[in-house]
């Protein structure tokens, strides 16, 4: 016993000794110009022990609700941000409009079509929306349906599982803001398992299978890879999906691929 | 011993029963893949930094949010969130933020900030950036400096917050030296100028009496090397920002020009024009002694190094027509990279490495593209009727490069600008600068 308390004992103090040295004291002088000033910085981190916000007082909090319909944030006030009279230098669009693609710079006029096809595709392909709508209508009609999921058969089972696939890939891809910087698409494959409750939403925070990767150094862009896929979950919550099959979408694991986006 | 046994298996019997828990890692779980995703710039809240009770600290933090702004929003892979959204307006830093609020207006991320003016004099500047879905802190740091350099500390934390989100380097916190062209075409006046990235803080660095051309920076010293007319002779010289001290690279017996430092920045790699004829030469800085790379008839010219120094690009019409070679940093091992048509100019390799830049003329118009080192993957990312120089952000993602109008019957146009283009070939943006601009160079991170 005594034995298991030392090794304990031992454990405590170097996690503790890990906690005091790896926490950050650095402080570094930038700069060695004459006539930059030297800026020195200190990395914060004690996020932990920061007071949380105050609730908002009741009224706010009634409020604020009905502007979030509202909330898509129209094109026109994007440009407040730079706002014209402060920077008067600042307007790398005006002058050579043919050029530009001004409101949305990273969206050449060819990006649009190809997202066109693909919406036009997906409208041509009513396979797929009758398949998704499938299970519910027919538990509407009434028609019985084998309460347990061992009874389906194989073959609508599958036909089920792609489908709940299809559902959840079309919702999650639209809050999916692919990370840009990433160089190496090929190798910032993201793995998530993801666990719902019955009504879509998130049983607990959405899981980084290779959360070790992250924190290595060198792994930046796997990093940002992986939160921007974190994001997507949770952006998303709640899914909707049919509640009949929780069983199966009950946990799932969500397998991020930018490398179809990034042709870099 | 048997102590030790019996810790082994409790610890044992914990795996089984901490497995026994996730039942469904090992079994079938749904498995879905996301191949498509949104490329739309990411949506970031940036309220104004807060200030203490001093309005003059109030005004720079709010200065310091704008800088910050402006600098993620012209990468193009940001946007910033109208403040007039905001939910939460009182956003104090040393409080969590109330996500939800972030949330409900779409935002991914947010960045909160504070200044203070210490008793020293010094300025305090702290910000944090949060993701807003995980309510976590991603990073969090704390500046002091003086005052008047606010603007740099804007730059330093955009830099910060686009590592942070994108996973690369930024390349905020960094200057371009062009040359200011002003006056009538017949008789122009070239000045060294350089400023900030994002064009403020101007100044120029000589007065224009000589004509200057491809100025480019060092990657370790504050200097810069460029071509310079004096008495009508076309020669390199070297620039120190911090005395203004110009000196002549050599005396040589003809005309030197297309000069670029090496990566360590010790050396100069040019081109001497004797006869008619050009070759590559490198000089050594601290010796001032040179080297001949190249001796073949035809005209070599626009070296550049790689960035590990091994190699260097440069182009040549050896074989009938203007197109890229490399070859060893010694000279030996010439190979030609380009077979494409048109011809190729101005080589420069990109800082990570993996691809070089250059300008292509075909079919009367100017391209700025990109290749792999070996000639293959060539990408052209804009045309003109002449674009030409292409230089690279410190982290090889963007390029700025000028380009010219086409000049009118009625002495309309062929004004020349400089513009920036991010490697994908969006983002398409002109620099603004005070007077008309040609041959930019990106400098190195100032840190």
């Amino acid at each position: 016993m005594r034995l298991g308390m030392a090794i304990s004992a031992m454990l405590h103090l170097a996690a503790l000794a890990v906690v005091l040295v790896g926490l950050p004291s650095r402080r570094v002088v930038l700069d060695r110009l004459p006539e930059n000033i030297p800026v020195d910085f200190v990395v914060i981190e004690d996020q932990a022990k920061m007071p949380k916000a105050p609730e908002p007082p009741p009224e706010p909090v009634a409020a604020p609700a009905p502007p979030a319909a509202a909330v898509p944030l129209p094109v026109a006030p994007r440009q407040k941000p730079r706002p014209p009279k402060k920077l008067p230098k600042k307007p790398p669009q005006a002058k050579r409009p043919p050029l530009l693609a001004s409101v949305m710079p990273r969206v050449k006029p060819r990006a649009p079509r190809r997202f066109d096809t693909s919406s036009i595709a997906a409208l041509l392909d009513t396979s797929k929306r009758e398949r998704e709508t499938a299970p519910p209508a027919r538990q509407k009609t009434g028609e019985p349906r084998p309460a347990s999921p061992v009874r389906r058969s194989a073959l609508e089972a599958a036909r089920l599982t792609a489908s709940l696939k299809d559902a959840m890939r079309r919702q999650i891809e639209r809050c999916w803001s692919v990370p840009a910087g990433a160089r190496e698409a090929e190798n910032l494959v993201v793995h998530i398992r993801v666990t719902l409750n019955p009504d879509g939403s998130l049983a607990r925070p959405p899981e980084i299978l290779d959360r070790a990767r992250m924190n290595r150094p060198g792994e930046d862009f796997f990093r940002s890879a992986a939160e921007s896929a974190r994001r997507a979950v949770q952006k998303c919550a709640p899914l909707r999906l049919p509640r009949e099959s929780y069983d199966i979408w009950r946990i799932t694991e969500l397998v991020f691929d930018p490398s179809k986006m990034l042709g870099v | 011993m048997n102590r030790l046994l019996r810790l082994a298996r409790s610890i044992a019997t914990l795996i089984v029963i901490t497995l026994g828990l996730f039942p469904h890692s090992a079994g079938a779980v749904l498995r879905v893949d996301i191949t498509q995703g949104n490329i739309d710039p990411l949506p970031l809240a940036l309220p104004a930094f807060e200030g203490t009770a001093n309005t003059q600290t109030r005004r720079i933090g709010a200065d310091i949010a704008k800088v910050i702004a402006v600098d993620l929003e012209r990468s193009g892979l940001f946007r910033m969130i109208n403040p007039k959204a905001f939910i939460d307006k009182t956003s104090a830093f040393r409080v969590r933020p109330r996500f939800a609020d972030w949330r409900v207006i779409n935002a991914q991320a947010l960045v909160s900030g504070r200044t203070e003016r210490l008793r020293d004099g010094r300025l305090r500047v702290e910000f944090r950036l949060w993701d807003v879905f995980a309510e976590q802190q991603m990073i969090g740091m704390r500046y002091h400096t003086t005052p008047d350099n606010w603007r740099r500390i804007g730059h330093i934390i955009a830099d910060e917050i686009y590592h942070r989100l994108t996973g690369e380097r930024g390349y905020f916190d960094s200057r371009i030296v062009y040359v200011a062209e002003s006056g009538p075409h017949d008789k122009r006046t070239y000045r060294l100028a350089i400023m900030d990235q994002d064009g403020e803080n101007h100044r120029f660095l000589t007065d224009g009496k000589h004509i200057v051309l491809t100025p480019r920076f060092s990657p370790t010293r504050q200097e810069i090397t460029y071509l310079s007319y004096f008495a009508d002779k076309p020669r390199v010289y070297i620039y120190n920002i911090d005395s203004g001290k110009q000196e002549m690279l050599g005396d040589f017996p003809g005309m030197t020009f297309a000069p670029r430092f090496s990566p360590d920045g010790n050396k100069v790699i040019m081109s001497l024009a004797r006869d008619g004829n050009s070759d590559i030469y490198v000089m050594d800085l601290p010796t001032r002694r040179t080297k001949r790379l190249t001796s073949n008839p035809a005209i070599d010219t626009s070296p550049g190094y790689s960035p590990d120094g091994k190699h260097i690009v440069f182009n040549s019409d050896r074989g009938g027509r203007q197109q890229l070679y490399v070859m060893d940093a010694d000279g030996a091992n010439v190979r030609r990279i380009t077979f494409g048509k048109g011809r190729y100019a101005t080589p420069v390799w990109s800082p990570r490495g993996d691809l070089i830049a250059f300008t292509k003329m075909y079919q009367n118009k100017f391209y700025i593209g990109v290749m792999r080192p070996d000639g293959t993957g060539e990408r052209l990312l804009t045309d003109s009727f002449h674009n030409e120089g292409p230089t690279w952000a410190p982290n090889g993602r963007v390029l700025m490069f000028y380009r010219q109008t086409r000049q009118t019957s009625a002495k309309q146009g062929g004004t020349s600008h400089i513009w920036s283009i991010d490697l994908t070939g969006y983002n398409e943006r002109e620099v603004w600068t005070p007077m008309e601009a040609s041959d930019p160079a990106w400098s190195p991170l100032i840190r």
